[in-house]
């Protein structure tokens, strides 16, 4: 009787300690994989980061392909690998909330607005097509060649009307109002408005699809705008006592409509060229 | 008998969990260096990086230049300090080396505490707006690790 008890709890025993053997392989395994997964994850974010953060001030197009898909989630400050790996983003990237692909176009575009402003980055989903209803074959005209062929006559995932749009054609809608400056509506589950500043801002819209990912580039974008005309109505301070810098500094401080200030600011500044150019 | 297996075992299994704590330390270890020296490469790339940042670089009629301009890094100075979140804990200073004495921080983001300083530095053109006239400036970065 002793020893069948004794046979019992020893099959028990090894059981038990079979099934903890067990329970530590598939638990290293599982760990191990997302380990190397961040890791993975980590390299494609230091990948794009460098590749954000290497535009500088040219004008560049690029292809950004992995063999595997990939996506990546964008914040106002921050953008994300598969849902794991995050990083403070410091330019300003026009691309959707989420982009989930295994190749993505990648442009880059200075901005002078009259003086240079920075760098817009724009990045696409190979599989999005953009409609555009309406004259915009001047923005046509700025978007680079290869980029054209995601642009198509009807039927694009993104319809955008100049003017009037009608809500009756699918996919995502934004109506903008042409101009130097004007309005950018997205019809989403909610319709929204914002500004835009130029065909610059009007592709920002158009490749952001959705109006929170627009409208917190366009407040960075204004806002470091805001920066740099702080900094030349500085120097332009230090420079007076040479020349009279009166007249661009009225619109280096004017709270103006943008649009209308930036063509006075130009105006100025090539006015003093037998003085020292502000900018 | 039955004691010595129990005994083995949990000798076994300890010896097992130790090996799995020491390995994934291992790995996050290593992943979390690959991240450093990413932040460090960045580190040693801002004295290439901030010479062309539209804010100080210099500029005529829209056309940039290879140089920086002192009125622009001087109305910079005053500020810098709303660009934290893009430098962090770094001070950014440049030295003129072959006119009249002349040195300015740029951005201060120095903290109270910190572990390790790395400082990188580069020879960039200077031009002086009031004087029109170039100079030879040393910029210089210092890098303030392990703050809080």
């Amino acid at each position: 009787m002793k020893r069948g008890m004794e046979d019992h709890f020893n099959w028990i025993f090894v059981m038990f300690a079979g099934a903890i053997f067990l329970a530590f392989l598939i638990g290293f395994g599982a760990k191990y994989i997302a380990l190397k997964e961040t890791g993975h994850n980590a390299e494609i974010a230091r990948g794009v980061d460098l590749l954000f953060s290497g535009f500088g001030e040219l004008t560049l197009y690029k292809n950004f392909s992995l063999e595997v898909p990939f996506t990546l989630t964008f914040t106002c400050d921050e953008f994300n690998v598969n849902h794991d790996v995050s990083m403070p983003l410091d330019e300003i990237v026009f691309a959707p909330s989420e982009l989930n692909s295994d190749s993505i176009f990648v442009w880059a575009q200075s901005w002078n607005y009259p003086f240079d402003s920075g760098t817009f980055i724009y990045l696409i989903n190979k599989d999005t097509t953009y409609t555009l209803y309406g004259d915009a074959i001047r923005l046509l005209e700025l978007v680079p060649l290869p980029l054209r062929s995601q642009f198509v006559e009807r039927d694009g995932d993104v319809a955008v009307f100049f003017g009037a749009p009608n809500l009756n054609v699918g996919g995502n809608i934004i109506s903008i109002e042409d101009g130097p400056s004007g309005t950018v509506t997205f019809y989403g589950s909610e319709v929204k408005t914002s500004y835009h500043y130029g065909d610059l801002f009007i592709l920002g819209a158009i490749f952001s699809q959705d109006y929170t990912r627009y409208d917190c580039n366009k407040e960075e974008a204004i806002s470091r705008w805001n920066h740099l005309r702080e900094i030349y109505f500085k120097k332009s301070g230090m420079l007076a006592n040479f020349c009279s810098y009166q007249g661009i500094q009225t619109y280096l401080i004017s709270p103006l409509d943008i649009p209308l200030v930036v063509k006075h600011l130009e105006e100025e500044n090539s006015r003093l060229a037998s003085c020292e150019v502000v900018f | 008998m039955l004691q010595q297996t129990t005994f083995i075992t949990m000798f076994v299994v300890i010896l097992l969990v130790l090996g799995l704590v020491l390995f994934f330390k291992f790995t996050s270890a290593s992943i979390d260096q690959e991240a450093y020296e990413y932040e460090f490469s960045q580190f040693q790339q801002l004295v290439h990086i901030f010479p062309s940042m539209p804010e100080v670089q210099c500029s005529k009629l829209g056309v940039t230049e290879d140089c920086m301009d002192v009125g622009k890094l001087k109305a910079f100075s005053e500020i810098s300090r709303d660009y934290t979140t893009t430098f962090g804990a770094k001070t950014i200073t440049i030295k003129e080396v072959y006119l009249s004495p002349f040195e300015l921080t740029v951005y201060d983001g120095k903290p109270l505490e910190w572990e390790e300083e790395r400082i990188v530095s580069t020879l960039v053109s200077l031009y002086y707006p009031e004087q029109k006239i170039y100079g030879i400036g040393k910029l210089e970065v210092r890098w303030y690790e392990g703050t809080n």
